[in-house]
């Protein structure tokens, strides 16, 4: 009893600091995508279309061997017969006009019939629709690809976006307390009535306060919607907190090359081009699939036939079939000629539709990725142009904050210049923070857009 | 009195960031190895002094501690770069007041935020070319890092000329002011107000 007291005792002191106490764990973006990839939902989806065309594969080679397999068996009760002759002999009853079914002696009736086709030369229909499913299949990898590169892109913008995030609260906690020390002592030279106080930067400065809690308040809104994204992707469990490894939020700073470079590597790597690709030769094999079937195929038939009723006495002769006592079999070549030639020439005139289509398709895919891309290294180009100019700013500012700072120091201040500096300051900073995540998400989407993994962007040191 | 507290942070920081540099009479060496080294031991000195989060300290301490962070500074070659053509004008006697309410400025604003020596301090580049250096580091503190290049000189013993702290020259953001104080209201406006900033403590 004090054992089981002592235990009880000793869970309790385990149970209750695990149900209060949050494990922080650090993600890189790595595991951070690796994670979101397993456990999407969509990917899943994307996945079982995968299995499908692998599926229809199996399909298509099941076809080239033994197509055609059937086995019947039919089972029952049936009489047996009398005949009243004694000269003839049981394999003889079928001479006996006046033959009866013997109704007091039932038996087990049983018939097998197994019929087989094997094609033998089909014009390379078998094999060309063979070689559609491949293409087909891989197709539906690429389209896979191309899926998961996407999802990719939105885990990488979430990623950063947290860090980004991260970085602002840190910028508005620092400038809480520079904020409230300078109302307060505003308001201090207020009340002592001092010379350099003037009424309209209190007011300003009020404002700015406002302000500035608003966009507290605003980003503080964000970390707990991000957060909560963050858990969902993670499908974290309530005890865990996940944290973006990297303690800062710094540029990626991989080179932005010429954009031939990306172009070059698009079209030779971009999942949605060698879909089209692989879907141009499912279409061309297709095709050729579909216009062998106008032609006759040569194919080898077996069958063979066997029934057996013991109360019913087989009959020798080979002419005389009794159904419910036999056994056949037959093997043979024989010749499959399609007649329907209207129904034919529609399907191969569909199919070089297919054909087309996917070739058309394969040009409105370049032109589409040639745009996406002239679009990114733009966006990518612009952001970097505004990264440096921001810092430069930036710089300039820090530069004036800090000689409105050695001016008050000295009693040569101005409070008005003071604040307009800090406010300016904590601004830029902001500015920047937010350039930077859209700098890293632009990369981000330009190395997409080139069939580029997003996972070769640097990241900084956590 | 005033917003100026706020306004200690930053030059506080410029003061304190001192934490990590030689002694004056440690570094003869002018090889990155050794520069390195003396600033690792200089870091440790300051921090076993300055103690952890909370600590009080005598006013002894607080001289020690001034002397350690401040030691370092080449307060002469500073001042004469923020005074340009008047520090030609000065006699020796006035050259030397000023370089004393100067320094004695820049020593005080040094202990008005102790936590900053407290902050870690990370190395990332030491670069010496001749008698001159070049150190880059990156001081972490709290959930904040600030990147803080020194220029250092060796004449006899390694002396601090400039601190760039957040990308902002410490020595230029001094001639900057002081040649628009001197410009506009006179040298002597500038050395008395900086006697008074001195005289406060």
């Amino acid at each position: 009893m004090q054992l089981r007291f002592l235990l009880f005792a000793l869970l309790l002191c385990v149970a209750v600091p695990a149900a209060t106490a949050q494990d922080t764990l650090s993600v890189s973006l790595q595991e951070f995508i690796r994670q979101g990839t397993e456990n999407s939902g969509q990917l899943e989806f994307e996945q079982e279309k995968v299995r499908l065309a692998n599926n229809r594969i199996d399909q298509a080679r099941s076809q080239r061997y033994l197509p055609r397999f059937e086995l019947n068996t039919q089972h029952g009760v049936v009489p047996g017969v009398k005949s009243d002759r004694t000269d003839l002999s049981e394999n003889e009853y079928y001479l006996d006009p006046n033959l009866d079914n013997d109704w007091e002696n039932w038996g087990l009736y049983t018939r097998a019939e197994v019929s087989a086709v094997q094609p033998v030369f089909t014009w390379g229909a078998l094999s060309s629709a063979v070689k559609a499913a491949e293409a087909g299949a891989d197709a539906a990898r690429h389209e896979f690809d191309s899926r998961q590169a996407g999802l990719e892109l939105r885990l990488y913008e979430l990623y950063h976006s947290y860090m980004m995030t991260r970085e602002l609260q840190r910028l508005l906690d620092e400038a809480r307390g520079r904020i409230e020390e300078i109302t307060s002592q505003l308001e201090q030279m207020q009340e002592e009535g001092n010379q350099d106080f003037d009424q309209s930067d209190l007011f300003k400065f009020r404002v700015f306060r406002s302000e500035f809690d608003m966009r507290a308040a605003e980003v503080r809104e964000n970390m707990d919607y991000i957060r909560r994204i963050w858990n969902y992707v993670l499908q974290a469990d309530p005890g865990t907190v996940y944290v973006p490894e990297p303690q800062f939020l710094d540029p990626v700073n991989n080179v932005l090359r010429e954009l031939s470079y990306y172009r070059g590597n698009a079209l030779k790597s971009r999942p949605e081009l060698q879909g089209i690709d692989s879907g141009i030769r499912a279409a061309e094999f297709g095709l050729k699939a579909t216009r062998s079937q106008a032609l006759p195929t040569l194919f080898v038939g077996l069958s063979g036939s066997y029934a057996n009723t013991p109360n019913r006495p087989r009959q020798s002769n080979p002419f005389i079939i009794n159904n419910t006592n036999y056994a056949t079999g037959a093997l043979g070549f024989g010749i499959r000629q399609n007649l329907d030639i209207f129904g034919i020439s529609t399907r191969i005139e569909r199919s070089r539709i297919q054909l087309e289509q996917a070739q058309d398709a394969r040009s409105a895919a370049m032109d589409g990725i040639v745009l996406e891309l002239n679009d990114h290294y733009k966006n990518a180009s612009l952001s970097r142009s505004r990264l440096e100019r921001l810092d430069e700013a930036l710089t300039t500012t820090k530069e004036w904050l800090r000689q409105e700072q050695l001016d008050y120091d000295l009693g040569f201040g101005d409070t008005k210049d003071l604040l307009d500096a800090l406010r300016k300051e904590l601004e830029l900073r902001v500015q920047i923070e937010r350039e930077v995540f859209e700098h890293n998400k632009n990369m981000a989407e330009l190395f997409k857009a080139a069939g580029l993994p997003i996972t070769h962007l640097s990241m900084n040191q956590p | 009195m005033t917003i100026k507290r706020t306004l200690h942070l930053a030059l506080t920081a410029t003061v304190a960031l001192l934490a990590a540099l030689p002694a004056p009479a440690a570094a003869q060496q002018q090889d990155s190895a050794a520069v390195r080294a003396l600033l690792d031991q200089r870091d440790r000195e300051i921090k076993d002094l300055v103690g952890p989060e909370g600590a009080e300290y005598t006013e002894a301490q607080r001289e020690q501690l001034k002397d350690i962070i401040n030691g370092i500074i080449d307060y002469r070659s500073m001042a004469a770069y923020a005074l340009q053509q008047t520090w030609d004008t000065l006699s020796v006697e006035e050259r030397d007041e000023f370089v004393e309410v100067f320094s004695t400025v820049v020593r005080d604003q040094s202990m008005n935020n102790l936590d900053i020596y407290r902050a870690r301090v990370e190395y990332l580049a030491i670069r010496v070319n001749g008698d001159s250096a070049r150190v880059h580091t990156t001081v972490m503190q709290d959930a904040s890092r600030i990147p803080v290049h020194y220029d250092m000189n060796y004449d006899g013993e390694w002396t601090v000329t400039d601190i760039v702290i957040d990308d902002v020259s410490t020595a230029e953001s001094y001639r900057s002011q002081y040649q628009r104080i001197i410009s506009q209201r006179g040298y002597q406006v500038l050395l008395e107000a900086l006697r008074k900033r001195a005289g406060r403590g």
